[in-house]
This record gives C-alpha cells, structure tokens and sequence, in this order.
C-alpha cells in the first residue's frame, strides 16, 4: 500500500520557480484536463468488485449517422444503450448508455460478464456496435469444492475451524452451518430459519439452502433486512418479509441465542453498524497513518463446537 | 526437531518515483526523505547490528524498483544529504532552546540530536549514501531475502494488455538484476492484487512466489487444507504465501493495534507546525511554507486528547513500551502457534505478516525498535518460533497444496475499490489508450534509428510511471489529489507528445532530451519488451 506522507500538502503543488528557469516541457501542461476521447472504437470492461463491474467505450463515428442513413425518420426510436450479458447463463440486461461513456453495473459475484454496445428500439431489436472483453468477477466467499486428495482433504467442520481462526468468522459461521446441514440433511438450516421466523419455508434445492445459510450468516452478523432484500431469491425475499412482520425476532441477538441454543456456538463480541452482507463479509475500514488496508473488525472469533452425536441429535428434533 | 510455528515478516518498501531536477527543491520529494531519516537508516542499522551480533534475524523485504532508484539516484541523494544535515543543524538548534527555555522537550530534543548524528554517520560513513547497496548486504549476509515489485507499482489487473502486464514484471527482474546482482525469487505483487493469470507472467521471469492478501487463499478453489497457514501452489507451480490478520491487527490497527499506546509518538504534532515561521525559515523551502520536519514532542497520551493537550514525548518510556509489545508479540505469537497445531492435526503452522515498511519509523515512530526486539526475543525463543522467509519454506520441500487463488487485493473491501472508484476511474481510458499504442509502436519499429529508439525507451518509461497505483491511490484517498493528478496527466501527455512525433517521424531532439532528464527512471530499458509475442 503506497504511503503519502503529511507533509506532501497542497500547499507547494506549484513550487515557486526561480525566474531564471524556464519550463523546457511549458507546452505539455499539466493543469490541463486529458484530452477526452482517442481516434477509434473501443470498450473495456473491468470488475471492481464482486457485485460491481466498470465499463467504458468510445465510438470513433457518430451512430446515429448511419442509423439515419438506413432507417430515415425510424432512426429516432433507437438508443444507445449497454447489453450486459451474463456469458455463463446468457442471461442479458440492457441499461441505458451514460452520455458520460462510461458506466458501473451492478452483478453477482463470481460469474463472467460482456458488455456490448450498441442501438435498440423497442420491438425493433439490438443493432450491436461494440463488444467487450470478458470481465470476471470474483468469488466473494469459500469455494465450495473440496480436494479430493487425501493429503489435502478437509471437511466442513475443519475448514470452519480455520476459517474462525484465520479471523474470517463470517465464513467459518457459513461454513459451521453447511457442516451441520451434510450431518442433518438439511435439517439444521431449516430447524434455525424456523426457530427464527415460524413463516413456512418453501421446499429448498441445495442454492436456496446456500442462500439461507448466507441470510442467517449476515443477520447474526446484524446485517440491515433493508439492505438485503434486492440480493435475495423471489422465495426467500417472500420468507424475509413476514420475517420483517415479526420485527421483534429481526434481530442478531435472538439469532445468536438461536445459534447457541442449538449448536452452541458462541458469539465473542457481536459486530455493530453492518449494514449490508458485503460490509460485514469484508470487514471494517482500518486506518492508521494515512493507509488503509483491509482488516476485520477487532478480534472475534466464532466459537466452534464440536459436532458431536449428542447436540446433532438434538438438533434433529429441534422444534419446528 | 521443528519449532512450535513458523514467523514470515515480509516487509514492503515502496514509494512512488517522485524526482523533480526542474525544481530546486520540492515538497513531495521529502516523502523520501523523511522515509531514508525514519524508516530506511534505522531498519538497516538495526539489520546489520542484529546480524553482526550473531543474532541474526531474518525475514523478506521488497524493496520496489521505484525505489532502488531513487536510492541510486545521484540528484537525490545528494539533496538528501542537504536535508540532512538541515535537518541536523534544527536538532542541535532545538536541543540548545530546549535546554533553556523547554526543559521538558529536553529528552526528546536529546534523541533527535543523537539519531540523526546516527543516521548522518551512516549515510555518508558507512554505506556512502548508497543504501541498496546497504539491503544488497543485508541479502548477501542472509538477513534479507529481497523480493520484487511491479516496475512502477501498477495495479496488474486494471492494466489492459498482456505485454502491459508483463513489462511491469519483466522490467522490475531486470532493475532487480542490476541493483542485487542476482533473479529475484519472489514478488510482492503491487497491492498484493491478483487475478487468475498474473502467475503465468511470474513463472514467465522465473520467479517462484508471490505475496497475497488473506482471501486469495481462503476463497480458493479448492478449499486449503491449512487456510492462510501454508503456501499453496498455483496450478502452474508458482507458491503463494497469504497474510495472517491477526498479526496484521497487532501492527496495523489505530484501535486495537500497538502504535496507538499512549506512550508512543504522536505523529500529527510536528515542530513544523508549532514553532514561529520566523524560527524555523532557514530550515524550510524557499517559499517558506510550514510542512512536517519529523521533530515531534509529543506522546500520544490518550486516544480522545486534543492535539494541545499532549503530553510531552519520553523516549525511554517509549522505548519501554517498545519492549513490552514486543514481547507480547511473540508471546501472542506462541498461543497462536500452540493454538494452530491442534487446528491443523499437528502441523506446524506458518504465519505471514506482511507489512508497510514505512510503517515501522514513520507512521510508528517506535515500529525499528519493536522490531529490533521482536527478533532478539525471537533468538531465544527460536525452538518456539522460528522466524523464515518465504523462500525457506519453499527450500524445506514442505508438501504444498495445488489450489487456484481468488482474485483479491489487500485494499480496503479486498478486491479493487481503493483503485478503481467514481474517483479516479478518469484516469483509466488515458492509461489503456497508452498501453494499445506503445505495443502498436513496438511492433512497428522493428530496426529503428538512435533518436527513435530513444523516443520508444523514454514512451514506455511514460508509461509505466502513469501506471503507477499510487496516483490512484491518492486520488481516492483525498490527500495529495492535485499532485497526484498532475502527475498522472503530465506522463501521459509526455508520452502522446513524443507518439505523435514517432507516427510524424520528427523528434524535438531537445524536448526528448529533457523528458529523459526529468523522467531517468531505467536507464536500462528497452521498449522491445512491449512487443506482441509470436
């Protein structure tokens, strides 16, 4: 992390120059802004983040020329607008194009995207004029596969322990919960979202039960409901709201009891202010000088039980 | 037998290239300077006491090829020399007035004078005002094992094109080469920002590893056996070694972290800023704007106390308290090796604590001397704890798990916001359009004549110091945004200046002659590099 000391203020940024000297490179200003476009089409597209992508472009020709020159007075219903398309499902969504010719897109975290350029009119299709890179972007949790070497084999239980120790409690609470779920088919996250909000639970396939291990995980994490509600599934955000009916139970407190009641967890401190499940997964801002790096809130851990027979048993006849 | 854990400090220094010859004196070249005073001198010093002692510490330093030549750079070192000895005449100047008029300044006035009578030695004495010949020791003697940097610090996976990418790996082993006199074995990779790929262009220049935040191996695919508490191997071989947070949130931390005792040196309150300007004129700028002069008088003395009502600074207190962290360091350090075993059947762990250098001297003011005795207890307790390197991992033939690493940074949010935000997105399309036209060009000059060969050296030294992450940085960061920006632009205009001329094939001889003045950074370039591979 490059370090700016204090003592470079704004002060000097034009240091007096003795009359004597004369600027060689005057001519190459710097006060200046960049040019704002270069000869030729082009787009980029970067990921910033799991959930947020970056796209530029420039178009060497005026698109609307042409589009005059083929389709006359119909020209009119077209705009540019950014096909952004998910190239692992092929699931596309066009957006509007900012007339700043450059825009961030909002997607999920570890899937691959294309943005493509180009004229749609309602009824009338996509006229594509620019295609970008492929933009990864990343996973923002475990992965969820396994060596299956046996030197390098490790189980959910284990893995949450160095998880936790690691200082990643978020995924080692997530990971605890998978555990628990291969050992109860299921049946733990079930038994907790029940305990939590008695509202019926559809049938869950094995990404709704990921999805609601990650909604238990940012709520005992005292995540905002608010926050969470645009990144959740049509049958879990259904769930959530009566959940939200029952403001008393929407809290992380009553979770964390849920969670020790049921698999003794134990919660050393809980977090305060997470508004979202990003911001608890990624941590708080540390700084100390002028840098900032990424580092967890202060020290907390999860404490993992042991899964032993006796609380998985338990657990199974835990009350719906 | 093996110890109980294993400690790897990694300690990165780097600042970005900042020479100005036009001016007679400029404010932000001080940043170097005030690091040679507070970071550099003492690390060394202390390095090379520890090592000449018998016992020797060891750990990994980068110390980035902006650096190196700023340290080799006969205009800088001899401006800091000037600085210096300005900065020495003040210490006495204080000592004498504090004796008189502030006896309670006395023992910090007293340290100064001493300090930088130290570092004065140093500088000119022992190491002739060479100090990467100073770490060139330090790494031949077995302290240090010195790793590299991209070229200018650039943020790898927000660089456009491969040959982009690979110039700022290839030409920092190359800068490496010259100033260590051998191949780099790892890299600090800049902002430790990875993406699936960047280890082809490693294993490409020959390295072996590379430095990684926390997650790149806990979001791995597949899961790591050990978590952050072993290398892993990239599916093409190249090891990677991941930090520990809980050593991270000793050091680094303004809550919980050691810096912030009350014993230690509050940073923020500078003589600069607190004697009169008629006082301190003939110690500044010919302007005589106040700035930071790295005399400070105050101890931290409470986390809420008003800038006024510090307390005034006891460096044997400090020192003390120096001790005392320390030794709860490497206490710490034992529970978590103990506690780590059982967690991972056994194994002995290994901990990676990678580190700002600047921030033992400069941001902590008391960060060598905590250094300093974390590895004297480190020599007792080595039966505990054995300090390594990530290249003595390697070397002990450990079985290392294949896995491949999520892409990560150790930024704030760990991927790449600190770099890429609303900000300073403005400067990508500029720095993009440069990496497309200096491989064009490349490509295009297959035999070219002496001044355009030196046009296409000096493009891509444009190049790579507009790609530096730390204009970025400091866009975002709010803090020295002016400067940044201005350096940015003024690279990427130099470079389309001197394209335009190469595409006219007419070069201002004078012109290009003080670019390369002005922008000296590798002499040794050559702009090959940013050709297409077949």
């Amino acid at each position: 992390m490059p370090l700016t000391f204090p003592g470079s203020s704004e002060q000097t940024i034009k240091p007096p120059m003795p009359s004597a000297v004369v600027d060689k490179l005057a001519e190459l200003a710097t006060d200046e802004p960049l040019p704002e476009s270069y000869a030729g089409d082009r787009i980029r597209l970067f990921a910033q983040s799991p959930g947020r992508l970056y796209v530029y472009w420039g178009l060497a020709k005026d698109p609307y020329a042409a589009l005059t020159r083929a389709f006359g007075a119909r020209s009119e219903h077209y705009s540019l607008v950014l096909r952004l398309v998910n190239t692992e499902s092929g699931d596309s969504l066009l957006h509007l194009a900012s007339p700043t010719k450059s825009q961030w897109l909002d997607v999920q975290p570890g899937s691959s995207y294309r943005a493509d350029l180009g004229l749609y009119a309602k009824g009338r299709g996509f006229i594509r004029l620019l295609s970008s890179n492929i933009a990864e972007t990343p996973r923002s949790g475990v992965a969820p596969s396994v060596d299956p070497t046996p030197e390098w084999k490790i189980s959910a239980e284990k893995f949450a322990r160095v998880l936790d120790e690691a200082g990643y409690a978020s995924d080692a609470l997530e990971v605890t919960l998978e555990a628990v779920d291969e050992m109860t088919n299921a049946a733990a996250t079930r038994n907790i979202a029940g305990a939590l909000n008695p509202a019926e639970i559809d049938a869950m396939t094995d990404e709704d039960l990921l999805e609601m291990r990650r909604l238990l995980v940012a709520l005992a994490f005292g995540a905002n409901i608010d926050s969470m509600r645009s990144f959740l599934s049509p049958s879990l955000a259904t769930w959530l709201s009566s959940f939200n009916a029952q403001e008393e139970l929407a809290n992380s407190e009553r979770l964390s009891e849920i969670l020790r009641n049921v698999l003794g967890i134990e919660m050393s401190r809980l977090p305060i202010d997470s508004p979202t499940v990003q911001a608890m997964r990624r941590t708080v801002r540390v700084v100390f000088g002028a840098s900032e790096i990424n580092l967890p809130a202060p020290p907390f851990h999860v404490w993992m039980p042991s899964m032993n027979a006796g609380r998985l048993k338990s657990l199974a006849s835990f009350a719906n | 037998m093996n110890p109980l854990g294993y400690f790897s400090l990694i300690l990165h220094a780097h600042l970005p290239f900042v020479r100005h010859p036009e001016h007679p004196e400029f404010l932000e070249e001080d940043w170097l300077y005030e690091a040679i005073t507070e970071v550099y001198l003492p690390l060394i010093f202390i390095f090379q006491s520890l090592h000449e002692s018998g016992a020797s510490p060891r750990l990994a330093m980068n110390v980035s090829p902006t650096l190196c030549e700023m340290l080799s750079d006969s205009l800088l070192q001899n401006r800091y020399t000037a600085h210096l000895a300005n900065l020495l005449e003040l210490a006495r100047k204080e000592l004498e007035r504090a004796r008189h008029e502030a006896p309670q300044f006395e023992p910090a006035a007293r340290m100064y004078v001493e300090t930088l009578g130290a570092a004065w030695r140093l500088w000119n004495e022992r190491y002739e005002q060479d100090l990467v010949r100073a770490f060139r020791e330090l790494q031949d003697e077995g302290v240090l094992e010195i790793i590299t940097c991209g070229a200018t610090h650039g943020f790898l996976p927000l660089i456009s094109t491969p040959e982009a990418r690979r110039a700022q790996i290839e030409v920092a082993c190359l800068n490496y080469q010259k100033h260590f006199r051998r191949k780099p074995r790892g890299i600090w990779l800049p902002e430790c920002a990875y993406e699936p790929g960047v280890e082809t262009l490693l294993a490409d220049a020959g390295i072996e590893y590379f430095v990684s935040d926390t997650h790149a191996i806990l979001y791995g695919d597949p899961r790591p056996r050990y978590g952050v508490f072993a290398p892993v191997r990239c599916p093409n071989g190249i090891a990677v070694f991941a930090r520990d947070l809980e050593t991270s949130q000793q050091v680094w931390s303004s809550v919980v972290g050691y810096p912030g005792h009350a014993d230690y040196r509050e940073f923020y309150r500078d003589l600069g800023w607190d004697a009169p300007l008629e006082y301190l004129l003939p110690h500044l700028h010919a302007g005589g704007e106040r700035r930071h002069l790295g005399l400070k008088y105050h101890r931290i003395t409470g986390r809420d106390v008003a800038q006024q009502a510090k307390l005034p600074y006891d460096p044997a207190a400090a020192r003390e308290r120096a001790a005392v962290d320390a030794s709860h360091f490497i206490n710490e350090r034992i529970k978590q090796a103990a506690r780590l075993r059982e967690t991972l059947d056994g194994r002995t762990p290994l901990v990676v604590s990678p580190y700002d250098a600047e921030l033992y001297g400069h941001w902590w003011f008391e960060g060598p001397q905590f250094l300093d005795f974390v590895f004297r207890k480190l020599y007792w307790d080595k039966e505990a704890i054995t300090a390594v390197t990530p290249g003595d991992i390697i070397d002990s033939g450990i079985p290392i798990q294949t896995q491949q690493p999520s892409t990560s940074s150790w930024g704030e949010a760990g991927y790449f916001k600190v770099w890429l935000n609303e900000a300073n997105a403005w400067m990508y399309p500029h720095q993009h359009a440069a990496e497309s036209r200096m491989t064009k060009l490349a490509n295009r000059h297959v035999n070219p004549d002496s001044i355009t060969t030196r046009a296409l050296n000096q493009l891509a030294r444009e190049l790579l110091l507009a790609e530096s992450s730390d204009w970025a940085f400091q866009v975002y960061q709010g803090t020295t945004v002016e400067y940044a920006s201005r350096r940015f632009r003024s690279h990427i205009r130099r470079f389309d200046a001197i394209a335009n001329e190469i595409d006219r094939g007419i070069i201002d001889n004078e012109r290009l002659s003080e670019i390369e003045h002005r922008d000296n950074i590798f002499a040794e370039i050559d702009f090959r590099i940013y050709k297409t591979e077949k």
